[in-house]
């Protein structure tokens, strides 16, 4: 468990030169795997299979969501802050998905139900072996209860995934940048 | 008629239908009507008696450091800025154009010599005195000139806790010190222990509750819901040992309320965390470098003496304050809990929250994390992902507090469950332990209804309170 969580520590690092390789083109056989792979991670989380999910992730993801702010158009200074709605390794979004799955967690039982629509991916080659970096447009629909409101959240992710020698993928890294300052929904008892 | 017309001669505001406001509220059997949680008619009164008058958060200094730095939050449903002088010292400003009302300031942070209004370009000093207009002879001649006091921004009294900045509209309300009364001595040992005191890592997480403001307000002294709303937070282990045992529940400590309706729980240490198996019978100052209070560590605590009296240290090791709730809607909380990992360790958890409300149905919740400025990296670091990941709109533990406090709002929506009352029966009155140190009412024992009483009895005073028209 500590070697684990010390990998998590380490990578970090990685996201330094994001969308800076080769760009693919949609045309492309590993373009398409990559999008099949967002595509199947929307399903999979709908779905409410949140082990499936965990399946997806490298052990040493990093995976956050930072709190923004609006600035001025020519401030300089970024929408993104340091303070984080999620700030998560592998083996705390594993403490989140147990929770779900094995207590009492009222806040997701009933379970509330979602559409994530993934749209506008992108991918570059990332520097080291099978590694992609994938932006994406994410619509999140949420329904709880029998409340006719749903709940819209739009962002924008920044993926780094790992592509495997017999073709398959895993999350790596994951930092969503949410269009709202304010965040209009009641808690984060869902993943982005 | 508008509530104002219906008081007349005397007593209670009465709402449209004629209901006297204190009816809402059955004092001696210490219940209260689910209609203060839907009524829009008691929302725009505590607009004007409470939130217009009260003691508010806006930021925490640390978010603004030099001069002309500046964040825009709410008051209520005013927006003001908070920004840093050139003198260092802090303004609270209406954002809003003294000329025609336009909102001044755009964005949410920044830096500003001045703030120029994008309307007609009225342009404000700092600290909100009026500089000057486009055009301004052709337009006024020398008339603004000499209005100029008047044409200064709305500027509201400000003071600082622990480094966040608490502001007041009202010119006349009580100065903070008073304000805060015997808690002042409960959060200054908590928020105020170490020589250079605490930081924000950034600005507050914001998001919306589809609830009425009071319902989160009201149960910051509720330690009962522990059991059954945070059951999970049981099976997971994070909260105690043993989930019959009311100890691991944080449920016997020193709970504390003050007629002006702040509201304190501390849990007994010896009983509810005994991390480290330390013995009873060590000294205050070693049990607190032994198991440090959240966010603190062991070198910080020989700085407590410095700052802290020994009876505020003796609270900290034997019965530290858990969640500090100031009148009218406002916490910090302070707790080591389970860092939220499945790697089974524990963490800080440092927060101070705020709730806007904007509707009856609905309110914005602040969420800032707090860390020591002398915190080392690891410190700061585990301290933002504990607190994260246990409080605010994605923490394990808030989560499930959304579902209560939205669940309450949907049976007030409806005209025969909002007849139904909150109940406060669980009374354990005054004890106060004989060595105990701190003021205001003291309830020793298993955490009972009184201090969340003390909070509604507040709001009834305030909200009941016959005044003049105009004040």
């Amino acid at each position: 468990m500590t070697e684990t969580f010390k990998i998590a520590q380490d990578s970090a690092e990685i996201s330094r030169g994001f969308g800076e390789g080769r760009r693919l083109r949609p045309t492309e056989g590993r373009y398409l795997e990559l999008l099949d792979f967002l595509w199947e991670e929307a399903a999979v989380l709908d779905r409410d299979n949140l082990l499936g999910w965990k399946d997806m992730l490298d052990e040493a993801i990093v995976y956050r969501m930072p709190v923004c702010v609006t600035r001025k158009r020519r401030s300089g200074e970024s929408y993104e802050t340091e303070t984080m709605h999620f700030d998560e390794d592998y083996l705390s979004i594993c403490f989140r998905i147990r929770r779900f799955e094995e207590t009492q967690a009222w806040a997701a039982d009933p379970p509330t139900r979602t559409r994530r629509f993934v749209t506008g991916v992108r991918v570059w080659e990332a520097a080291g072996a099978g590694l992609y970096d994938v932006t994406s447009s994410l619509l999140l629909v949420r329904s709880t209860d029998d409340d006719y409101r749903t709940d819209l959240l739009t962002a924008e992710r920044f993926d780094r995934i790992r592509v495997a020698g017999d073709g398959s993928a895993r999350l790596v890294e994951r930092k969503i940048i949410a269009d709202q300052s304010t965040i209009g929904t009641h808690n984060f008892a869902v993943f982005l | 008629m508008t509530i104002m017309e219906a008081v007349g001669g005397g007593g209670a505001p009465r709402l449209a239908d004629g209901t006297s406001l204190g009816d809402l509220f059955d004092l001696d059997r210490r219940e209260v009507s689910l209609r203060v949680h839907h009524d829009p008619e008691i929302f725009e009164m505590e607009m004007e008696r409470i939130f217009a008058r009260s003691w508010l958060p806006v930021a925490h200094e640390s978010e603004i450091p030099n001069p002309g730095d500046f964040v825009r939050r709410y008051m209520g449903q005013d927006s003001c800025l908070v920004v840093r002088g050139d003198d260092g010292g802090i303004s609270v400003l209406l954002n809003a154009c003294s000329h025609r009302g336009m909102s001044l300031c755009r964005e949410e942070k920044g830096r500003a010599a001045n703030f120029k209004c994008p309307y007609h370009g009225w342009a404000f000093g700092k600290d909100g005195r009026f500089m000057g207009a486009p055009f301004e002879k052709q337009m006024y001649g020398d008339q603004l000139r000499q209005e100029a006091d008047r044409l200064r921004l709305v500027r509201a009294k400000t003071a600082l806790l622990g480094g966040m900045v608490f502001a007041n509209w009202d010119e006349n309300a009580e100065d903070f010190q008073t304000y805060l009364g015997d808690f002042g001595w409960y959060l200054k040992a908590a928020l105020e222990r170490t020589n250079r005191g605490l930081e924000a890592v950034g600005p507050p997480q914001r998001h919306i509750m589809r609830a009425n403001w009071k319902l989160l307000a009201e149960q910051l002294a509720d330690g009962y819901h522990a059991r059954a709303l945070h059951q999970s937070a049981g099976d997971m282990g994070t909260l105690g040992h043993n989930a019959n045992d009311p100890a691991s529940w944080g449920l016997i400590g020193i709970n504390v309320s003050t007629p002006g309706g702040h509201t304190l729980r501390c849990i007994d240490m010896r009983v509810t965390y005994n991390f480290e198996g330390m013995s009873a019978e060590a000294s205050p100052a070693e049990r607190l470098a032994a198991v440090p209070p959240p966010g603190a560590d062991a070198a910080m605590t020989r700085e407590f003496p410095q700052n802290l009296s020994e009876d505020q240290i003796r609270l900290l090791a034997d019965t530290p304050p858990l969640v500090m709730g100031l009148f009218p809607g406002t916490d910090f909380f302070t707790l080591m809990s389970v860092s939220g990992s499945e790697d089974g360790s524990h963490g800080p958890v440092m927060v101070a929250r705020t709730w806007i409300p904007r509707s009856p149905e609905l309110f914005e919740m602040l969420t800032w994390i707090l860390v020591e400025r002398d915190a080392s990296d690891e410190l700061r670091e585990r301290t933002k992902k504990t607190t994260i990941r246990n409080f605010g709109i994605s923490g394990y533990i808030e989560q499930d507090d959304a579902e209560a406090w939205q669940g309450i709002q949907k049976v007030a929506q409806g005209p025969i469950g909002r007849r139904l009352t909150s109940k406060y029966q669980a009374q354990i009155g005054i004890v106060k332990p004989d060595d105990f140190g701190g003021g205001g009412d003291v309830h020793a024992g298993f955490s009972r209804d009184d201090a969340q009483w003390a909070w509604w009895r507040r709001y009834a005073e305030v909200m009941t309170a016959q005044e003049a028209r105009g004040a």
